[in-house]
């Protein structure tokens, strides 16, 4: 019985020292590993610091330029009665597939105003057209344009647009209204301001190459916003901002096509909010201008108008 | 009896490892302190276009900001490149107010015009956005505008605090 027993707990004690041999065994593995981790990362946990990283992914993202917008067959139609003199006609008979990116870069638009809403408003701060007139407010609708004074003057008072037109002559007016009469329910409407408008600046400016920009399209994001915003919405509006161009023999520039991508949308990265245009866009509308109305030979009359 | 001396030593040895190991994370903890303490040393001696970054990367915008030149920040702020050494703007694309402008001016009177031209810029979108976009009104009426000697710091954002511990 004696040596049964002594057996017994030897063998006990056998298993014993197996099981925390393991143990111990796998607790070095652990640290070992641990140490050595600690040691490649320099950090606890093993993490690179986060700072300089995320900023430079945001970055990246802001800096990067979205996909090359294809110029689909530029679709620049023109009233009949402009069309002679068009600047435009130059850009139709270039070859198609001349790429419009950068054509902005060899035009200062010196000689160019542009009139419009808050998407004008982001183009003056993201185009880098110092030198160009920017008569535009946000929220400004074509009914209220002769009666708000949201334009600062030479003078420091403030003034309507057409005051503000008034003060020199240009050789390129461009022209962008309708985003914010999309809910209006008689577009008909519309399209009498507009042409008011445009009559008067061209009684202001008979020299002067007056274009009139499409709308825009709208990201699906913009319908957030206000269920008006729709692509949908957008192109049945232009066939009115068309009318006021004909109407006045200005000239329509379809910019609007050029900025949809596959599905008919705006691209989702080209507005932060589905509507205005960021930075990246906003170079490449004013290329796009560039390129649909390039600035004829001289520079503009900078004499004021009476 | 030899085996279990030899493990009783390793596990000492193990557990001699791991209190090591607990030390010399203090120490990186230490380090750590350290560099922070160097980072917002190195935060203080920022230029106006270092920190203009640090606002842009480190803080969240609703809006997509880019870059101005600098003749676009004569044209927005009236503020001509010779009343700085440096300078960093950042705007938006007018969906919201949301706008970063950063300058080390040349002398204190300079200081000053660029801190009014900052105020103007606010009272002016203000106004814009009064009507047209409401919302944004919080932290154009909130705005972090920050003079430290010559130097004018503006951050229009949704992160006031983040804005400030940045400038410092």
């Amino acid at each position: 019985m004696q040596p049964e027993k002594v057996r017994t707990r030897k063998k006990r004690s056998q298993i014993q020292q197996s099981i925390i041999s393991v143990v111990c065994l796998a607790f070095m593995v652990f640290v070992f590993a641990w140490l050595i981790n600690t040691a490649v990362t320099g950090k606890k946990n093993g993490l690179i610091p986060t700072f300089g990283t995320a900023s430079s992914e945001k970055k990246n993202k802001t800096v990067s330029k979205p996909d090359e917008l294809k110029p689909d067959k530029p679709k620049k139609d023109e009233s009949s009665s402009a069309s002679d003199t068009s600047s435009a006609d130059d850009s139709s008979s270039a070859d198609d597939t001349l790429p419009y990116e950068g054509a902005a870069m060899k035009d200062d638009f010196s000689d160019a105003c542009f009139i419009g809403d808050s998407r004008t408003v982001g183009l003056e701060m993201n185009s880098d057209k110092a030198k160009a007139d920017f008569f535009a407010s946000q929220g400004l609708s074509i009914d209220k344009v002769d009666t708000e004074l949201v334009v600062e003057l030479d003078d420091g008072s403030l003034g309507t647009i057409a005051d503000g037109v008034a003060q020199r002559q240009y050789g390129r007016i461009f022209i962008m209204f309708g985003i914010n009469e999309l809910g209006w329910p008689y577009p008909e409407n519309f399209v009498d301001k507009y042409v008011d408008l445009i009559n008067t600046i061209k009684e202001l400016q008979p020299n002067a190459a007056i274009y009139i920009e499409s709308v825009l399209p709208v990201s699906p994001e913009a319908a957030q916003t206000n269920e008006v915003f729709t692509n949908d919405n957008i192109d049945n509006f232009n066939t009115y901002v068309k009318q006021a161009a004909d109407k006045t023999g200005t000239i329509y520039l379809d910019v609007n096509s050029y900025f949809k991508d596959e599905t008919g949308a705006l691209p989702e990265d080209a507005a932060a909010d589905g509507i205005h245009f960021v930075r990246d866009y906003c170079l490449k509308w004013i290329d796009l201008l560039a390129y649909l109305a390039p600035q004829l030979g001289g520079s503009a009359d900078t004499s004021a108008n009476g | 009896m030899n085996k279990k001396r030899l493990l009783i030593l390793l596990t000492a040895a193990v557990m001699a490892m791991g209190a090591f190991a607990g030390c010399s994370d203090k120490e990186n903890d230490d380090t750590d302190s350290g560099d922070t303490a160097k980072a917002a040393q190195a935060d203080a001696d920022m230029t106006a276009s270092q920190t203009a970054a640090k606002l842009f990367s480190d803080i969240e915008y609703v809006d997509s900001l880019g870059e101005i030149s600098p003749e676009m920040i004569e044209k927005l702020y009236g503020i001509s490149s010779d009343k700085y050494s440096d300078a960093k703007v950042y705007v938006g694309g007018a969906s919201t107010a949301e706008e970063i402008a950063c300058f080390d001016a040349a002398d204190e009177t300079a200081a000053q015009d660029i801190k009014a031209a900052c105020e103007a810029r606010i009272a002016s979108q203000i106004e814009a956005v009064k009507d047209y976009n409401p919302d944004e009104l919080d932290k154009l009426n909130d705005p972090v505008l920050v003079t430290k000697g010559n130097s004018v710091y503006m951050c229009l954002s949704n992160d006031n605090d983040k804005a400030k511990q940045i400038i410092g």
